[in-house]
């Protein structure tokens, strides 16, 4: 294998850069408490940080009218939205209060969900750490700064800033409101967007340099490592990905992504995870009887319609988008291998979860499902961008 | 190349197409708060944002959770049976918890106001003491 030396490294160290400093906070979190000075301080690099990956205006104007619009919208605005209040602000309000990332595992408000991972949380307290107090508004507005990531990698990927304006249109029109109003799960479907692009590129690389070995891993670690640490999906879609790259991208040498998926696990499990197994806290869809639910529905033709409607409802018009993508040969399979593959197993997982949810079937779709589909439908289109950028 | 005039005005369609679905969506955002406005403080103000994102039963319940200074209170069935107002509740009062107190929080109108002795009350929320 030859280095290709054509490639954008040094435009993919921002986004990674960033990545690490976020990630590097979560660290700090779980070792200690961070006072107002601290938090001011890591929020100070956050944010040079991010005006030094924006620094080149011209290049960088979708994504700079995008975060403004979402600066302004998450400043302007209260915080009413469910989940939002209930469950991911409600954390970032524990961890601030009682200056621990591990507030929620005393198990008080068990509603809000305490072993969902807190990462975004944990930067919202910093936020209010940093500012003095808490309050409805300003803490949602640090999605902006975990938005920033992964739209820097695909303008850095595509190339082409009309495809990373067309990336921006998209997801807003697939996330709407959960961009900007403190949910998690557009973040988690740009993540997966971003971490399918970064499979493909760096198959197409061909490397065999240390340097970029190197970069790779802290490339596929860190943006792994946060969406592990986004929401419970988010671990989903990472050990999803990871291990059907080991076997489908034969361009990324085996080692760089077994090392990134140990790494990021091994970050999640001592970070999180284990302190939530030692409260006992367990997950509300992981109630004994999972596997019964859903071998019970199976035999009603009727759940099983009403799931595969939602399916074509929300995730249809992408699909068949791919579909009329191959239909056209504007994409081959080799391009397209890891995407289908990765939306045959998400899909696959997310119909046993709503077979064998314990919450009426029907009201867990309605309340759910739009939501969960999201990083299907921006995967689709992040990639199928990605495929112009050479045209 | 003879395609490039068509190309150019899907594009703008497609950019138009955004901007407006960006507007609709900052429409949206706004009209899902309960003032349906933007909030009229700075954003980092203590109590931005309140009045915008929670019911008055809620906002008058931690009123007066602080004039009382309570460090933690219980919940008559007038907010224990909507989960919404529950939840909102629980969140908006921390640190301030629910749990094992004299101190019920409930309804102007709830049969505790028969049982118990009214401490203070604004709106149609009122705290009693329970002994």
């Amino acid at each position: 294998m030859t280095a290709n030396k054509d490639i954008p490294t040094k435009e993919l160290v921002t986004p990674v850069g960033i990545s690490l400093i976020i990630l590097g906070i979560y660290v700090c979190w779980a070792i200690f408490p961070l006072g107002q000075r601290a938090s001011l301080f890591m929020l100070i690099s956050l944010s040079a940080s991010a005006v030094y990956a924006l620094r080149n205006v011209k290049e960088k104007f979708p994504i700079i009218l995008f975060l403004l619009f979402g600066l302004f919208f998450t400043l302007a605005i209260g915080t009413p939205d469910w989940d939002a209040r209930s469950i991911w602000l409600f954390h970032a309000k524990r961890i601030f209060y009682e200056n621990s990332l591990y507030a929620q595992l005393d198990g008080y408000a068990s509603f809000s969900h305490n072993d969902y991972p807190v990462i975004f949380s944990m930067l919202a307290a910093t936020l209010a750490k940093a500012v003095g107090h808490w309050n409805e508004v300003f803490p949602k507005t640090i999605v902006n700064f975990f938005l920033l990531p992964p739209l820097l990698v695909f303008a850095t990927l595509s190339k082409r800033k009309i495809l990373t304006l067309l990336y921006i249109f998209g997801i807003g029109i697939i996330c709407r409101n959960y961009l900007f109003n403190g949910y998690q799960d557009a973040l988690v479907a740009v993540y997966a967007c971003s971490i399918v692009l970064m499979l493909m590129y760096l198959d197409a690389l061909k490397f065999d340099d240390f340097i970029y070995r190197i970069y790779s891993i802290l490339l596929l670690f860190s943006f792994s490592s946060i969406l592990i640490a986004l929401k419970n999906e988010g671990l989903a879609i990472t050990v999803i990905l990871l291990p059907l790259a080991l076997f489908l991208q034969k361009g990324i040498p085996k080692s760089v992504i077994f090392i990134a998926l140990v790494a990021s696990l091994l970050l999640y499990f001592t970070i999180w995870k284990w302190p939530v197994i030692q409260a006992n806290i367990s997950n509300d869809l992981m109630t004994a009887g999972l596997g019964n639910r859903a071998i019970k529905r199976l035999g009603s033709l009727n759940d099983i319609i009403l799931i595969l409607t939602y399916f074509i409802k929300y995730c249809g018009i992408y699909v068949g988008l791919l579909a009329l993508n191959f239909f056209r040969k504007m994409v081959s399979w080799m391009d397209m291998r890891l995407l289908i593959t990765f939306l045959f197993i998400y899909v696959g997982i997310l119909f046993i979860i709503y077979l064998g949810t314990p919450s009426n079937l029907e009201w867990h779709l309605g309340t759910s499902f739009k939501r969960a589909i999201l990083p299907i439908n921006v995967t689709i289109l992040g990639v199928i961008l990605y495929t112009f950028r050479s045209r | 190349m003879k395609n490039k005039p068509v190309l150019d005005i899907f594009l703008i369609a497609l950019i138009l197409i955004g901007i407006f679905e960006y507007f609709k969506i900052g429409r949206s955002l706004v009209s899902v708060t309960l003032s349906k406005n933007f909030i009229h403080v700075s954003p980092f103000q203590k109590d931005a944002g309140t009045i915008d994102s929670l019911p008055n039963e809620v906002i008058s319940a931690k009123h007066i959770i602080d004039r009382n200074q309570l460090k933690v209170y219980a919940l008559t069935d007038f907010f224990l049976n909507d989960t919404y107002i529950y939840q909102r509740m629980i969140e908006f009062s921390y640190p301030v918890r629910v749990g094992q107190s004299n101190h019920y929080i409930g309804s102007v109108n709830g049969d505790l106001a028969r049982r118990c002795t009214l401490i203070d009350r604004e709106n149609r929320v009122a705290l009693y003491d329970c002994k």
